[in-house]
């Protein structure tokens, strides 16, 4: 594919650390050493994360002025971020945008504002939400008219992508009779990927004692309920397990006084925050991984676990199933009866030596590649920069076919959005931007520092 | 010594080198990038719109009452409306004195005539780095090179050049290429790497 200049759009991106920013910086760097150019566009942290910046191995980082609200995310506003997203795109000459998380409001309102410059969209969905309470009911109905007319739509794993349909409405009618609905065809499963040389297994010891990491936010989301029920009973049950928890969160007080009430303060370690340069030392403390989370899309913290050549026990949710083979996890339902059961099953499983740590890092190594990631999302925006753009009309249809009040909300926003577009086009000609004709070469950077 | 312009497409900058200082210039006007060719001017001299202000001064001022509120305001009015005439920006420059250092100057006034200049100076003592960076100004995004300066404290401050202008790229990169010589050769801690040419 010829290189095309891309711009990955995000509120989540560094200095703030998570698997979104991790995957948008991973993703970003191997598609820039297959040749294309790429951008970043976030929002700034003030005082000093502002501005313009660098990041290796030439990746363009434009943090902008928006006020966050709540864990790194701004708040929706429709059209305060046109007159940025439109000077950049052009001055950079971008040719497709691609949005990641739900989330992240400056991702939305991107595939909102890209078809006014002729640049293609993409939407990366990272996390599994619900249906029933009413903040659901609103963010759906959000994600569903930004995704009424975006390019493609990538998810993490097949439970992902059926969360994503539903919720953002991508199906159609088909033009069969009776008429069915079908799943539009421009949705994608990409998983996400690790960089297995960083989670080594650690040297075999022989010991009686049988240490069981968390590592996760201390959030209700992660499920930290059900490890401050079990964790009392595994401790009684079985003398020589020890706990290792890591990770800081609302949680942690939860898991303090369990650890008052029953007296675990040499069986439970609560480790605190963990910058992610660290997980891999705190991983080969222990030899089995447990993860209860209610809801998780993939479980990129399962799959660094069990590559470091811990035993996995999870929670049977969301995408998790799909990402280890049966032998080298345990599941359980998201209760404690059953995930007491399935802790004993991994006590005796490990205690017996059946599991082999260097054996399932040989094996996880090869299951998950970031280059293979890149390419496969490269074949997907080949596929958009291939297909038409919908014209105006088109998409004032579509936008309509909404809902009853949803799709006219949208279609104002739409042409107000159009109207604010022509109202820039005349304000700040595209003739007097500051064009962008020098990029990070890195191959000169070679030759020019070859000499010293 | 003659005054080059050695951009075809920005000819509101030229360069003057002589025996004592190199003069890097830009003016604050620019042709229309529309291709037409036509003069697009920031700073102008006194056009007819202005003669329509004492017109409506002169109008007004018998007709409001004496000593009252709206005579100051009109007072007032009209001495902002000669300041911001008067400070217009003509031209901004870089002068740089081989073994002494770098002076940035901006020329304000009303066109041709200067009336005030803002002048800083840099000396190679204290001078560390030029780089071009891009930055955010209000919706727009421009390049602007700067000079790091670093004083007797260790703290690092940063000096614009051509603050008010902000002249594009292209004569931004041949200001940097030409300074980056004198940089290099008068500072003897920055490494010396070969130029960035366009790709």
């Amino acid at each position: 594919m010829e290189p095309i200049s891309i711009a990955m759009i995000a509120d989540f991106f560094h200095p703030d650390v998570g698997g979104v920013e991790g995957h948008i910086y991973m993703l970003s760097a191997n598609l820039i050493r297959m040749g294309h150019k790429v951008i970043v566009i976030t929002h700034s942290r003030p005082p000093d994360r502002v501005g313009i910046r660098w990041l290796l191995p030439g990746l363009k980082v434009y943090y902008l002025p928006f006020v966050t609200i709540a864990s790194g995310a701004t708040l929706p506003n429709f059209f305060t971020f046109l007159p940025y997203l439109r000077t950049i795109l052009i001055r950079e000459h971008v040719h497709l945008i691609h949005a990641h998380a739900s989330l992240s409001s400056l991702g939305h309102e991107g595939i909102l504002h890209s078809h006014l410059m002729g640049v293609r969209t993409v939407f990366t969905d990272h996390s599994l939400f619900g249906f029933e309470d009413a903040a659901s009911i609103l963010t759906n109905k959000l994600l569903a008219g930004t995704l009424r007319n975006v390019d493609a739509v990538i998810c993490v794993s097949h439970t992902g992508r059926e969360n994503t349909v539903l919720r953002g409405e991508l199906f159609e009618q088909s033009e069969d009779d009776p008429p069915r609905l079908v799943v539009s065809s421009n949705v994608y499963v990409i998983p996400n990927a690790l960089v297995s040389k960083r989670f080594q297994p650690g040297l075999l010891q022989k010991s009686d004692t049988i240490t069981i990491v968390v590592l996760s936010r201390l959030a209700y989301r992660k499920g930290i309920d059900l490890l401050v029920a079990t964790a009392p009973r595994i401790c009684a049950a079985f003398p020589n397990i020890r706990f290792l928890v890591g990770g800081d969160g609302p949680k942690l007080i939860d898991l303090l006084q369990m650890r008052e009430k029953y007296l675990l303060q040499d069986r439970i370690e609560l480790l605190g925050p963990i910058k992610h340069n660290d997980v891999r030392s705190v991983l080969i403390r222990g030899s089995i991984f447990m993860n209860t989370s209610l809801t998780e899309s993939f479980g990129i913290a399962i799959l660094e676990a069990a590559c470091a050549g811990l035993y996995v026990v999870s929670t049977r949710v969301g995408g998790v199933p799909e990402i280890l083979p049966e032998d080298m996890i345990s599941f359980a339902d998201p209760n404690e009866d059953d995930v007491f059961r399935a802790v004993s099953e991994a006590i005796s499983l490990v205690s017996a030596g059946k599991h082999d740590p260097i054996k399932a890092h040989e094996r996880v190594k090869r299951f998950y590649d970031w280059a293979q990631v890149a390419e496969r999302t490269e074949r997907v925006y080949h596929t958009v920069m291939k297909s038409e753009q919908r014209d105006l009309w088109d998409r004032i249809t579509r936008t309509m076919r909404l809902g009853r009040y949803a799709g006219p909300i949208y279609t104002i926003i739409l042409l107000v959005d159009c109207l604010f577009f022509l109202f820039l086009e005349w304000w700040m000609p595209r003739e007097d931007m500051d064009f962008v004709t020098h990029h990070w070469n890195h191959r000169r950077f070679a030759s020019a520092t070859r000499g010293l | 010594m003659q005054r080059l312009r050695p951009l075809q497409t920005n000819p509101e900058f030229s360069i003057l080198h002589t025996d004592s200082f190199h003069e890097y210039r830009v003016e604050n006007w620019h042709l229309a990038r529309d291709g037409s060719g036509t003069v697009v001017r920031h700073a102008s001299a006194w056009s007819w719109k202005y003669s329509l202000f004492p017109l409506m001064l002169s109008v007004s001022w018998p007709k409001v009452f004496a000593g009252s509120l709206a005579r100051v305001l009109i007072s007032l009015a009209a001495i902002f409306f000669v300041w911001t005439r008067c400070t217009q920006v003509i031209h901004e420059t870089i002068i740089v004195l081989p073994e002494h250092g770098i002076q940035l100057e901006t020329h304000k006034g009303l066109p041709p005539l200067t009336f005030f200049t803002n002048k800083r100076f840099v000396p190679y003592t204290i001078l560390r780095d030029l780089v071009i960076n891009e930055g955010i100004k209000r919706w727009d995004v421009r390049y602007y090179l700067v000079v790091l300066k670093e004083g007797t404290t260790g703290r690092v401050a940063l000096e614009v050049c051509f603050p008010n202008i902000l002249p594009h790229f292209p004569i931004l990169l041949q200001v940097y290429q030409d300074l980056r010589e004198f940089v290099s050769r008068q500072v003897p801690s920055t490494p010396s790497l070969p130029h960035t040419q366009p790709p």
